[in-house]
């Protein structure tokens, strides 16, 4: 789908903008004119972070995780599956190709324990927390 | 689109023909991309988060109504620190045109993607004009 180029350099300015203010990951600016961001929830519970990330018609293999201390990145391609090679398009909304989102966690985490599944269209990342993040009680003594 | 055996898209939730309670009010219209083969025309429709039998597709004479509700996903004592995701769910209304075997219809949902395969009707499908 062409868009006009202002629109798309706005859209990633505002992106850079929401990214440098709220997730502590980095925008890589040469590769960010392709790339789509898919939309991103996360849920923090007592042992664990849960993240998911919006991935309809994605392939497993064709998404990749990783993670540099509290910063977690997700990304990938979404590839265009069509049941025969010159489709006539009558209407074209859905989002392909690379897509990125990176964010920081906000403590530090068991890195070597993450697990993800896809659950209808939806990347679950499981990130365990580290000990020293866990919320501990401690009780005050009043005198 | 001018042909009459075109698949439009003529309504989304803004103009829901029923005034919708609770969630459903939420619903918000999905990405969707519509093509057409020489055989059918095939309608993609994303819905992430929502469990196959949350999906609805109906049909009456004119038009094809998907629905579908996004599951329960936070735990019970969570934060909830970043909310982007769909949390309600999603409705479009397809119109249907007279090109289209209103007895021939699939629909397959699989990595939160919904695809309607419309089969045409014989007098509509392309044929190869034989030059004497």
């Amino acid at each position: 789908m062409a868009f006009p180029s202002d629109i798309l350099g706005m859209q990633r300015s505002i992106n850079k903008m929401f990214d440098s203010l709220f997730r502590g990951g980095t925008w890589d600016e040469d590769v960010a004119s392709s790339l789509w961001n898919p939309p991103v929830d996360v849920e923090e519970r007592d042992q664990e972070y849960v993240v998911r990330v919006e991935l309809p018609g994605v392939a497993r293999e064709d998404v990749n995780i990783t993670t540099r201390e509290n910063i977690l990145t997700v990304r990938g391609e979404k590839k265009q599956k069509k049941e025969t090679k010159e489709p006539n398009y009558h209407r074209m909304e859905r989002l392909y190709g690379s897509f990125q989102r990176s964010f920081s966690l906000p403590g530090s985490v068991k890195n070597d324990k993450i697990e993800a599944t896809f659950k209808d269209g939806v990347l679950e990342v499981l990130v365990p927390k580290a000990e020293e993040a866990k919320a501990k009680t401690i009780e005050v003594k009043v005198k | 689109m001018t042909n009459k055996n075109d698949v439009t898209v003529v309504r989304s939730t803004a103009e829901l023909p029923v005034r919708q309670a609770g969630r459903e009010a939420e619903f918000v219209r999905p990405s969707t991309d519509v093509y057409e083969t020489s055989e059918a025309y095939v309608i993609t429709i994303d819905m992430p988060g929502v469990p196959k039998d949350a999906v609805h597709v109906t049909m009456d004479q004119n038009s094809l109504v998907v629905k579908g509700t996004v599951g329960e996903r936070y735990g019970e004592k969570s934060t909830i620190l970043f909310a982007e995701l769909q949390k309600n769910g999603y409705y479009r209304v397809f119109n249907l045109g007279d090109g289209i075997d209103r007895n021939s219809i699939d629909a397959r949902y699989e990595e939160g993607v919904l695809t309607v395969r419309l089969l045409k009707k014989e007098e509509t499908k392309p044929r190869q004009i034989a030059i004497q």
